[in-house]
């Protein structure tokens, strides 16, 4: 099935939220540094080594400065053990959000972390590093790093020069599943990066019979994901106006899937909160079968 | 040498040889001149006691002073010798009433400039000449002892009145189809023997002993003339072209062509590669200058399907003699199949994936997979209609024969059974399939190979790595280069262009690997190699080696993919493509089918006889001689001949039959075997028909031929010229209408010569003694 625009609802309001919201954000920004940023955070390290390790020296902004020394501690060095999988979270350009971080780092690196105990436990030989791995666009270590996740896109706002590298790691071979996005404008929003990161693939439903659904768990039907605070007090499951759960995808001309999108759904909140009593099990079971069928669709495709 | 011996002895050591010694004067003669010889010696040693008044009396003297009654006495013999009538008894033909056959070589090859002794400078001149030119010519000297039967041959001998039927425009020289056929020619008639004039070019594709033994066993002997010269001043001569019959579409094709010079040494030529008129490839060759021939290893791709036929030539270089033979066609089966390769893999990884979307747009390969994911949970890919379902590895022969090659990732080896490792071994060696084995965590020794029976597969020896040692080291930066073998591998070729190819590897990014591998075994080649220095010797990374009917690659880094997935690498680039198409290629060329025919050339000429042989085997590959095996050949005209191919005895699986073909063009075998009644499979071939001229391939005097001819039947090698040698020697063959004949010996030159030498000895050891 074809993803046709037009059936969802463009607001304007939201776009002028959107334009507010950038605003303050700047405005924080050069409060904090005392600096004018440029179009968004500037995540500059020249590898992915030196991403990590020299993230205090790197143009940074405040924000994700915060979110990266609070999990800089890990026990196992990511380049030094050479692993064959690495869960690498994109660090993109975005608005600032709900105060404290880049919208990439929401559920960093519990979820990421969460996520590798239990894929290491289903898929058990795959030859996987055990912790979260977050990198910039414009690393040229990223395409080492052939598998890419990402949440919040509705406040993804990528800079040409992280444009123009994503573009060149999806075309090349690269895989990325986005996720935890919400509502009509969070979807105008990736729609319109979508669109000027790659112009010329149109983004389509993925039917149910798509091996996606399949490669490891047979999954039948799509649910959504409600977020934690939701999910535990039985709640709605959607935010906004994403009532509606879709998958969708990018294929290249050769019909290699290059994007998941995952929209109205937070997969990320289940992995995070799998352990949590109160959160309801089946989503947790169901956002780690589609974890485990994105991360073995993306080895073998 | 042989010039001096007649000169002494009268004749020829030929005549010494066929005649019988004889003395032809009567008993009583020979017995008077006995006893007068014996009383001469008498005298003679009378006549040394009455030296004793010599004047010199000294010790030497003394002991020379027995030689002059010696020397007499030989002196003595040597005249009744003379006296008893030696003779030589030769049975010499009856004049007139003997045959002769001159045959003559009515090719093309006999059109060649290279015989000065002729007025125009041709062999066919200078045949022309000798046969009937002035008087005391060859054929008027025969023709004065014998009733001479003129031949011209190219593919078979034919009688011909006179000299100027010959034209010199045959396309084929088969000499001993052509003596055989002389021969029957002249069957029935007293014969003294065959007389060949030819440049000793055979282009007959059967074996020239089979046709000699007849003529020998006829006791025709066959005197050979040979004319050219036994070298070429100048030429340039493409040889040999060694190219496969079949190659996948897309495939690089490598073929060896080698080139034979003469006068051209140090010179530098373009081997131009054509496919239906187009040029494919060029190729510069220099030739050495010390020897006379070069062997290059040419490199294009065959993207046509069908049969197409790949012409291989030289530029004709200024002065040389024959240009004809600076090409040579080489006919070759371009299919469109898919060729299955199963790739069994131990765990998810980018190595597996990004291989296999290499080769995925590549019609020809279709890669079936199966990935270990978790413990025992395999996830098969690309199965289709045409390939059996199954889980893990296969356990039956037929499932894994089924495939033309095998990729091995990162799999330990306790995993497999002992079966599935000999299966795997057999798959090679047996079935004659291509194995890859692919770098990883647990392949190789890091897998637990050494000592297991797949350890045979790996090209590179293996060592004992106990389990316990935990997770193996990575070798990072591993900058590849080409060993002196990889830079002339059609595998290595990532360019079109072969020195951009070799310039290519190093300036890839560098890779990693877990395989400690630096040492080769026996047999094995590397073609790349790269220093680590976690390794004091460079560690190998591709290298490959024959097993049995079938090959193993080892290709050791885990992440080429890399080099598709780099930020230094262009999206547009092709080279991990090109890489793993060439690689699954290289693996599968060459692997057996099931059922397979082949004629026994790729290119034939008109007429000539096309074996076909056919090899038929089960599912599991093994031979089956119980089978029924038709070839059913489709001929240029459309026209469909059906051959019957039976058990040939000699091998397993094995049929043969023959089929002789007539009109040039492309033929299309397509052979059918069952087995009581059910179809074992179908398999199809092509063969060419068309003018060959293989006699200008090595187009010099080809003397040892003239001599083998010549020895093999009894006859003798002539010169042009020595016509009445050549009539003399066919005089006293063995064969025809023949009558005895004594030749006197007493006058031969040795005798006098000794005579004179024994006088003139006695003469002087006298006058050393003073007895003078």
């Amino acid at each position: 099935m074809r993803y046709d625009p037009a059936t969802v609802p463009s607001s304007r309001t939201a776009f002028l939220v959107l334009a507010a919201a950038l605003l303050a954000g700047g405005v924080a920004a050069l409060v904090a540094t005392g600096a004018a940023p440029a179009a968004g955070p500037q995540i500059g390290a020249s590898d992915g080594r030196r991403a990590l390790r020299g993230r205090q020296r790197g143009p940074l902004p405040p924000q994700a400065m915060r979110t990266f020394e609070r999990y800089l501690y890990r026990p196992v060095d990511p380049y030094e053990v050479q692993r064959e999988f690495y869960f690498t979270r994109l660090a993109y350009s975005g608005h600032m959000y709900r105060g404290f971080a880049g919208s990439w780092s929401i559920d960093y690196p519990k979820a990421d972390r969460q996520f590798m105990i239990g894929l290491k436990r289903l898929l058990d030989q795959l030859d996987a590093y055990d912790y979260d791995h977050a990198l910039p666009a414009t690393d040229p270590g990223l395409f080492r790093f052939p598998f890419l996740y990402s949440v919040e896109v509705g406040y993804m706002a990528l800079s040409p020069a992280e444009r123009e590298a994503l573009r060149r790691y999806l075309l090349a071979g690269g895989f990325w599943v986005i996720d935890d996005f919400w509502g009509s404008w969070e979807w105008a929003n990736l729609e319109r990066e979508l669109s000027l990161l790659l112009p010329e693939y149109p983004i389509v439903e993925l039917p149910l019979d798509h091996p996606i659904f399949h490669c490891f768990y047979d999954v039948e039907e799509i649910l959504q994901v409600p977020n934690v605070g939701q999910g535990r007090y039985g709640g709605p499951t959607w935010e906004q106006d994403g009532f509606t759960p879709h998958v969708r995808g990018i294929f290249d001309e050769d019909g290699r899937l290059m994007v998941v999108i995952n929209w109205n759904t937070d997969l990320g909140d289940a992995w995070e909160w799998a352990e949590d009593e109160w959160y309801p099990v089946r989503f947790s079971h169901y956002a780690y079968q589609m974890g485990v069928n994105f991360v073995v669709y993306a080895m073998s495709h | 040498m042989a010039g001096l011996f007649e000169f002494l002895f009268k004749y020829r050591p030929a005549l010494f040889e066929e005649g019988r010694f004889t003395l032809v004067s009567p008993v009583w003669m020979q017995v008077a001149a006995l006893l007068a010889g014996a009383l001469l010696v008498v005298a003679a040693f009378s006549y040394r006691r009455m030296g004793s008044g010599v004047a010199d009396r000294t010790a030497g003297a003394e002991r020379l002073r027995w030689l002059p009654p010696v020397f007499r006495s030989l002196a003595i013999a040597v005249i009744v010798f003379c006296l008893l009538q030696p003779a030589l008894v030769l049975s010499t033909v009856v004049p007139q009433e003997t045959f002769v056959g001159v045959v003559v070589d009515d090719s093309r090859s006999m059109a060649m400039p290279d015989e000065p002794s002729a007025e125009d400078g041709t062999r066919a001149g200078a045949v022309l000449e000798a046969l009937s030119g002035e008087a005391g010519s060859m054929l008027d000297r025969l023709a004065e002892r014998f009733q001479v039967r003129l031949l011209a041959f190219g593919r078979s001998a034919e009688r011909i009145e006179s000299t100027e039927q010959l034209r010199f425009a045959r396309a084929d020289s088969r000499i001993g189809e052509a003596l055989v056929a002389a021969r029957d020619e002249l069957g029935g008639l007293p014969l003294s023997g065959l007389v060949l004039l030819s440049d000793g070019a055979d282009s007959a594709p059967a074996e020239l002993g089979d046709a000699l033994l007849t003529l020998k066993a006829a006791g025709t002997p066959v005197y050979t003339v040979g004319v050219g010269r036994p070298r070429l001043r100048k030429d340039i001569e493409v040889s040999r072209v060694v190219a496969p019959r079949r190659v996948l579409e897309g495939s690089t094709v490598e073929v060896e062509v080698t080139l034979s010079q003469a006068g051209f040494g140090g010179r530098t030529v373009d081997l131009e590669v054509e496919d239906d008129g187009r040029i494919v490839n060029v190729e510069q060759v220099t030739f050495p200058r010390g020897g006379s021939a070069v062997t290059a290893r040419v490199m294009f791709a065959a993207n046509d399907e069908g049969a197409r036929e790949f012409r291989f030539q030289v530029a004709g270089q200024p002065g040389e003699e024959l240009l004809m033979n600076n090409e040579r066609s080489a006919l070759v089966e371009v299919l469109k199949r898919r060729e299955k390769i199963f790739f069994f893999e131990g765990e998810p990884r980018d190595e597996s994936k990004f291989l296999r979307r290499a080769v995925s747009q590549d019609e020809n390969l279709h890669v079936v997979s199966m990935t270990r994911q978790a413990a025992n949970k395999f996830y098969g890919m690309n199965f289709d209609e045409d390939t059996r379902r199954f889980e893990g590895f296969p356990t039956r022969r037929e499932e894994l024969f089924e495939y033309s090659g095998v990729i091995l990732g990162s799999m330990e080896a306790s995993f497999f059974t002992h079966d599935q490792m000999r299966m795997l071994v057999d798959f090679a060696a047996q079935r004659g399939g291509g194995v890859l084995l692919l770098g990883g965590r647990r392949a190789f020794s890091e897998g637990g190979f050494a000592g297991t029976p797949l350890a045979e597969l790996s090209p590179v020896v293996l060592y004992d790595r106990p389990a316990d040692q935990g997770r193996p080291e990575l070798m990072t930066d591993l900058r590849l280069e080409l060993t002196p073998q990889g830079r002339s591998h059609p595998a290595t070729l990532l360019r079109d262009d072969r020195e951009d190819a070799n310039e290519l590897w190093p300036t890839l990014p560098p890779l990693s690997a877990y395989q400690r591998a630096t040492e080769l075994k026996a047999g094995a080649t590397a073609l790349l190699q790269a220093e680590s220095p976690m390794v004091s010797d460079p560690m190998i990374v591709l290298a490959h080696h024959r097993i049995g009917r079938g090959r193993a690659i080892a290709f050791t880094p885990h992440d080429s993919w890399h080099w598709q997935m780099s930020a230094d690498i262009p999206l547009e680039d092709q080279t991990h493509e090109r890489l793993w198409r060439q690689m699954l290629r290289w693996l599968v060329s060459y692997v057996p089918d099931r059922i397979e025919i082949e004629a026994d050339r790729d290119r034939f000429e008109p007429g000539s006889t096309v074996t076909l042989r056919a090899t038929v085997r089960d599912e599991a590959f093994q031979e089956v001689n119980r089978a029924q095996v038709v070839a059913a050949i489709e001929q240029p005209s459309g026209e469909e001949v059906e051959v019957p191919l039976d058990w040939s005895v000699e091998r397993d699986g094995e049929f043969v039959g023959t089929f002789t073909a007539g009109e040039p063009g492309l033929y299309r075998i397509e052979v059918d075997a069952r087995s009581e009644g059910e179809l074992l499979g179908v398999a199809t071939s092509r063969f060419a028909v068309e003018e060959l001229n293989e006699e200008l391939f090595g187009a010099a005097r080809r003397d040892s031929v003239l001599k083998r001819i010549a020895s093999e039947t009894g006859g003798r090698q002539v010169q042009l010229g020595q016509a009445e040698r050549l009539v003399e020697d066919l005089s006293v063959s063995s064969e025809g209408t023949l009558v005895r004949e004594a030749r006197d010996l007493w006058d031969m030159p040795i005798l006098f010569l000794v005579l004179v030498a024994l006088l003139g000895g006695e003469w002087a050891v006298r006058r050393r003694l003073g007895m003078a």
